[in-house]
């Protein structure tokens, strides 16, 4: 590797470092300033979530689903894609989840059974849906982010006619299904922490994910197209088809998200509104460069962050959508190309100069 | 309710109803025309929604209300420029980003400022833009109940299209922008400065969908609501990207959008089962649009980047006034 290289990786991670850290002194500094007792707030925001085996399992909870979501836009985004499909997606994955398991309830089929089939419907549908801002942007070049957005409504109000129509339980008096079928439910493997067995699923898929994104000819295609579109074409590359390849295996990732944090969390479907999980995961996906290795740490640091403004809401009444705030400042910060670049150039630029390289220096 | 009246109903609320969409779609032009996609004008449109109502509460005048909902707007254009520009953020992470502060960010002032998390209905004493009754033609039958009685903001909705269309094709600035859009190397080689030209076009933009913004929250309805566009910012850049920039095209397309909205309402009625499905409508318009459109101009393709290629060395073969 080359030193010019190795700076730049330096400086890529303590930007991601310093935008976390900015990120994190913002809150603070909110929290100071809004609160009646700054100090009790912030100690609630920092080191409650650790307090309790509870809370704790608290964070790991809310990992799950963004480390899905998170990997769907890695591979939305190692194609420059912003396919925001996967909010509506992990929002449809849940209903239909439900409605599935719903319809089956009669058979009695075996827990795993039941399950197995539950998240390879759930994956098939988020191939499916994602497919169609896919091809539209790729065969019409329209703007994918207008379409994914527009697709999400449409899936936000297909939610809530299953959800009314279909499956509502009218024996409760708010807007919910029915109760999902025991044998549908991911079991609780840490009960006392609230952690389910979709945290084995999320490691299964981890595995999966890491190979195929970069020990295998699709996941190479993917990176090269990403990096340059270009050169991909002249080395045989087909692009249109691994651009929107790359976006169903992204929306699958989204919405088995969505199943797992269904069939694993929740008794009954009850959401009325878009989750936010899907755009949770662009910032996790940002957050690690795109690559789905880190997508777990970076996961249960968003967690952990949303985990802390859960405990402050809880225990005071700042509202938790100051979170939402935080995550579009750390984007920026995060792809803010110039911050701390003219570090980075003084470091590179001394490096070239190095006697070791050759040259002289003349200062 | 008489035929005719309710025909005027109808016609009256698709106005209504693309007021919104038109200033989004004339806020995405202005940028449009620079080469930038402005995709944050959702959060535009909601950031300008509430600091409208908060204003017009605190100020006690409706002129300042507006005003201030075209400051945030701008604000936020400026922040959108200032990130992508000079802190070279990549622009859709960009605008991802501020429609996601503006989001959290609304609902959080919402509930510091009123306590509540929903709407500042009743939490404040916000006002209203009046509406106006049109001399003479309020006493047609249907084309009285269609143009009259309409927010001053709904008609300067189309004021504001011809401005913007004035401002892009008439004026000195327009011309640069317009240069800066079609090739920014030939504009900076005669002097103009990309970033500076870039810059301006977003402030206006913010303060165009500012005046959207202030239209849903000071007119549409006379008080804020989290996630009050519910994606109009959206439809309105789709409707600019389907016309590719035109100002008089994008108004256009936009009351057809508002047609959707307005026969989803009207359906949403008489269909009460379907309801979910109805309010689709605009959303499935939107993508269809947006298909039918480029699948048109693919199939017209070379010609259509043969005029485009010829406008362009014409164009600049003849202004002389680039310095």
């Amino acid at each position: 590797m080359s030193k010019t290289r190795k700076i730049e990786i330096v400086f890529e991670i303590l930007r991601i470092i310093a935008a976390l850290l900015i990120a994190y002194l913002f809150i603070l500094v909110v929290l100071v300033a809004i609160s009646d007792e700054p100090a009790k707030a912030i100690y609630n925001f920092s080191i409650g979530p650790f307090s309790t085996v509870r809370r704790f399992g608290g964070i790991i909870q809310k990992a799950i689903p963004l480390v899905f979501t998170g990997w769907g836009m890695c591979f939305m985004y190692a194609v420059n894609r912003f396919n925001l499909v996967g909010e509506g997606l992990f929002i449809m994955s849940a209903c239909m989840t439900t409605y599935i398991a719903l319809a089956l309830e009669a058979f009695q089929l075996p827990k795993v059974l039941m399950v197995l089939l539950l998240l390879v419907i759930s994956i098939i549908l988020g191939g499916v849906i994602a497919f169609i801002p896919a091809i539209i942007n790729a065969k019409l070049n329209a703007n994918i982010i207008v379409v994914s957005i527009m697709l999400n409504y449409i899936l936000l109000y297909l939610t809530q006619y299953i959800l009314t129509r279909l499956i509502r339980d009218t024996e409760v008096s708010y807007a919910a299904s029915r109760s999902i079928p025991l044998n549908a439910r991911l079991e609780k493997i840490i009960p006392q922490a609230g952690i389910h067995s979709g945290i084995i699923i999320m490691a299964i898929v981890y595995i999966l994910v890491v190979i195929l994104f970069f020990r295998m000819p699709a996941g190479y295609a993917m990176r090269v197209v990403g990096s340059n579109p270009e050169y991909a074409k002249h080395v045989g590359i087909k692009v249109t088809a691994t651009i929107i390849t790359a976006q169903v295996i992204g929306g699958a990732l989204a919405s088995l998200g969505g199943a797992v944090e269904q069939l694993g969390m929740n008794d009954r479907f009850q959401w009325t509104e878009l989750t936010q999980h899907g755009m949770n995961g662009v910032v996790v996906a940002v957050l690690a460069k795109k690559n789905p290795i880190l997508v777990p740490i970076t996961a249960f640091l968003l967690a952990y962050i949303k985990q802390g403004a859960e405990v402050v809401n809880r225990t005071s009444d700042i509202p938790a959508e100051f979170i939402i705030v935080i995550q579009g400042i750390i984007i920026l910060l995060v792809a803010a190309d110039s911050f701390l670049s003219s570090a980075r150039n003084r470091m590179i630029f001394k490096s070239a100069l190095s006697p070791a390289n050759g040259l002289k220096s003349n200062s | 309710m008489s035929f005719s009246e309710a025909i005027g109903t109808f016609l009256f609320s698709i106005f209504r109803l693309s007021t919104p969409i038109i200033y989004a779609a004339l806020a995405a032009c202005i940028t449009k025309q620079t080469g930038l996609l402005n995709m944050a004008i959702e959060g535009i449109m909601l950031t300008a929604a509430l600091s409208s109502v908060v204003f017009s509460a605190l100020t006690q005048s409706v002129v300042l209300g507006v005003l201030f909902g075209m400051l945030a707007g701008s604000l936020i254009g400026g922040i959108i420029s200032y990130a992508n520009l000079i802190g070279k953020t990549e622009l859709y992470l960009t605008c991802i980003a501020i429609n996601l502060i503006a989001t959290g960010g609304t609902t959080f002032a919402l509930y510091m400022i009123t306590g509540t998390k929903g709407t500042t209905f009743s939490a404040l004493p916000s006002l209203e833009v009046p509406n106006i009754d049109i001399p003479f033609i309020k006493d047609i039958p249907i084309l009285g109940t269609m143009l009259s009685g309409h927010s001053i903001l709904t008609y300067f909705a189309f004021v504001c299209a011809f401005l913007v269309w004035l401002l892009i094709y008439k004026t000195r600035l327009g011309l640069r922008m317009r240069c800066v859009g079609e090739n920014p190397n030939a504009a900076l080689s005669v002097g103009i400065s990309v970033t500076r030209i870039k810059t301006v076009a977003y402030l206006i933009s913010g303060a165009v969908g500012g005046l959207g913004g202030a239209f849903m929250s000071m007119s549409y309805v006379t008080w804020f609501s989290r996630d009050m566009l519910a994606g109009r910012g959206f439809i309105g850049l789709s409707a600019n990207n389907i016309t590719a920039g035109s100002p008089v095209g994008a108004t256009l397309f936009s009351m057809l959008f508002g047609i959707a909205d307005a026969s989803a309402n009207v359906l949403q009625i008489t269909a009460a089962g379907l309801s979910y499905f109805v309010k689709m409508i605009p959303y499935i318009i939107t993508i269809l649009g947006m298909v039918i459109m480029e699948a048109i101009r693919i199939r017209k393709g070379l010609k259509f980047k043969d005029q485009v290629v010829r406008k362009a060395i014409a164009g600049t073969a003849n202004e002389k006034d680039l310095t």
